[in-house]
């Protein structure tokens, strides 16, 4: 994951990794390992309880997960791994960003800023594509 | 491995960073995808 991370920033993708350990936890973690994603302390569980109920994501022993979601907060697909150094198969969910992006328009690279800004938030609307989810 | 395929709107949350800095999914609509990546924990 750290190796592919340039690639998942190439195709607009921000790795959010989410867990029950405390933030010192995660703080040493992350310095032992070196790792330029976001690292988000959730020792409630509220983040898991809110995926758990609201899109009925986990079911027990289904660890890790991933959630890939798009520019318009819609949650694309789940992938379940095994632990967390297997985090997951990298190349596939790399494929996956490329669907999304293709699906949601031109990459944020191909936009110029003022467009970007006066976007208001939201991706146009996807031009049509015999592309099938 | 398994591969759901959901297209439901993902719930919005907001929690701080190790750093503690604040991080809301709404921060990123619109401009960039998310991954997010469930852990057991590190022990």
């Amino acid at each position: 994951m750290r190796r592919d991370y340039s690639e998942f920033r190439a195709r607009d993708v921000v790795v959010v990794a989410v867990g029950p350990d405390d933030a010192r936890a995660f703080a040493k973690y992350w310095r032992e390992e070196g790792l330029p994603f976001v690292g988000l302390p959730d020792p409630k569980h509220e983040v898991l309880k809110l995926y758990g109920q609201e899109i009925r994501l986990f079911r027990l022993g289904r660890m890790p997960a991933q959630v890939l979601i798009d520019k318009a907060g819609v949650a694309r697909y789940v992938h379940y791994g095994h632990s967390m150094s297997d985090i997951p198969d990298n190349a596939e969910m790399l494929a996956l960003a490329d669907e999304l992006n293709a699906a949601s328009g031109p990459l944020r690279s191909d936009v110029t800023p003022g467009e970007a800004d006066s976007a208001g938030g939201e991706d146009p609307q996807p031009t049509v594509s015999s592309h099938e989810w | 491995m398994p591969r759901v395929s959901l297209n439901a709107p993902a719930p919005e949350f907001a929690l701080p960073d190790f750093t503690g800095r604040p991080v809301s999914l709404s921060d990123f609509r619109g401009r960039e995808n998310v991954l997010l990546v469930f852990n057991r924990g590190f022990t």
